[in-house]
Formats: C-alpha cells, sequence, structure tokens
C-alpha cells in the first residue's frame, strides 16, 4: 500500500544534520513506491533555499540534492515565507518590495505561508520532523 | 473531514534562538487550521512556561507569547512532571495551567494525537 509522507526540515547544511538525513529519508520514501506530499523549511532549514551558497567540490550539496530529488520525483520544496525572510532568503518580487541588493531564494523552491506546514502535515499518512542538531 | 488532532512537543530552551518564538506562530496556525492542538513542554521546553522570564534585550518574552494561546481555544497543555522536577519547578511557576504529566503515561498522550509536531 502507497503512503504519502511530509517531511518537516529544521535545519541546514552545514550547520545542522537535519537537512542531509531528510533527504535520505525522502529518497528512501520515494525508492520504497511511496509518494512525498511536500517537503517543508522551518527555522533554520530555510537556509537550504538560499542559491548563494558555495559548496566546496570535494563536499556534499543537500541544496542541490533536494532540487535533483525535486525534478525525479515531482515534490514541493515548500520554505517558510516568514522564516526565510528573517534568515535572507527572499525571492526576486521580495527584493523589489523590501529594496534589498540580491535575491537569494534558489528557483525550485517555492516560498510559501506557515499554513502550508500545518496543511501538510494533515494531508499526508504520515508527517516526520528533522529537528536542527 | 474530521477534525484532527495535533500535538506540538517543545524541547527547547525559549532564548537560545527564534526557534519559540516561531514555534509558538506554527502552533497558533494550527488553531487557526481549526485543528484540535495540544502542546506538551519536555526537558528544556519547561523553561518556555516559567513566568518570570527575561530573554535579551529586544527580544520578545516567551511566557508572554504563550500566554495568548487560551485566547486561541488551545487549552491543551501539559508539562513533563520529570522534566520541571529535574529542574526544581512546580506548576506554581508556570505562566499557563499546564497539567503535569508523567513519562510513563506520555506514551499514551502521544499516541492519541494524530499530527505530532516538535520543536
Amino acid at each position: 500500500m502507497q503512503h504519502t509522507f511530509t517531511i518537516i526540515v529544521h535545519g541546514a547544511h552545514p550547520d545542522s544534520l537535519a537537512s542531509a538525513l531528510a533527504l535520505r529519508f525522502a529518497e528512501s520514501v520515494v525508492e520504497r513506491g511511496h509518494r512525498l506530499y511536500r517537503i517543508f523549511f522551518y527555522h533554520d532549514g530555510v537556509h537550504t533555499a538560499n542559491a548563494l551558497q558555495v559548496a566546496p567540490e570535494d563536499e556534499s550539496n543537500p541544496a542541490a540534492q533536494w532540487l535533483e530529488l525535486a525534478a525525479r520525483s515531482g515534490v514541493e520544496l515548500a520554505v517558510c515565507v516568514a522564516a526565510a525572510q528573517r534568515r535572507g532568503v527572499i525571492n526576486a518580487s521580495e527584493q523589489r518590495r523590501y529594496n534589498k541588493p540580491a535575491a537569494s531564494a534558489a528557483p525550485g523552491y517555492t516560498i510559501v505561508g506557515l499554513g502550508q506546514m500545518i496543511d501538510a502535515a494533515v494531508q499526508a499518512d504520515h508527517c516526520i520532523t528533522f529537528p536542527s542538531t | 473531514m474530521s477534525v484532527k488532532s495535533m500535538l506540538y512537543i517543545i524541547r527547547r530552551t525559549p532564548y537560545e534562538n527564534v526557534r519559540a518564538l516561531e514555534t509558538i506562530d506554527a502552533i497558533l496556525i494550527g488553531a487557526v487550521f481549526e485543528l484540535k492542538v495540544g502542546v506538551l513542554f519536555a526537558d528544556d521546553g519547561v523553561w518556555q512556561l516559567v513566568t518570570s522570564q527575561s530573554g535579551p534585550a529586544g527580544s520578545k518574552n516567551i511566557a508572554q507569547q504563550l500566554s495568548v494561546l487560551p485566547g486561541y481555544d488551545i487549552d491543551s497543555i501539559w508539562v513533563c512532571a520529570e522534566s520541571l522536577a529535574a529542574r526544581s519547578l512546580t506548576a506554581a511557576n508556570l505562566c499557563l495551567p499546564a497539567v503535569p504529566v508523567a513519562q510513563a503515561e506520555q506514551r499514551a498522550l502521544l499516541l492519541e494525537h494524530e499530527i505530532l509536531l516538535n520543536d
């Protein structure tokens, strides 16, 4: 029987293992034939969506791996707008609205309200949180 | 769709970073979604409930922020009895009427809720 999963991520590479662990779990969900309903990045997890990060070539890069998983599985990568703005992860329209020097949010991540986290928890069969470590 | 129940488990200190404040936002959104919302404070999370607290200058007082929960019909608030005792706290120190629940009873409490979230 196919199950749907929501995954909530509270930390980001390289300061936390939360994003990397959540990624491995999410990949396993897809490999086992289940479905990802939504990945929701909250608290420091929103740094995952920062396109301005430069990963050393010999280190893993969860931000890019999340985008590969999304391309493969079609899952939505959702980022809380309030948590993201606090941490400087903004898209082009927010950049204009707040008159900031750059947009930092990577295309492929959607910036949404916190209600989408609760919606995802309600809609999926299982909701797993990866807290910051 | 029937009303789903959500339990938010809080284990983190109030002023380590902005997490406590953001967690309260998530709890309130659960109420806005008309879920049956409960909150369990455990481990260092019990510090968030202490009435007489003050964070770094410029930070919002977490006890004051938590005091709005009953206004959103969030009345199911529990606190880990062992976590309180380990920190020499009692229910009299807390800003909300949180019900002490022993660790041995917390598994049943978790199983009563369909959605479990944590900070």
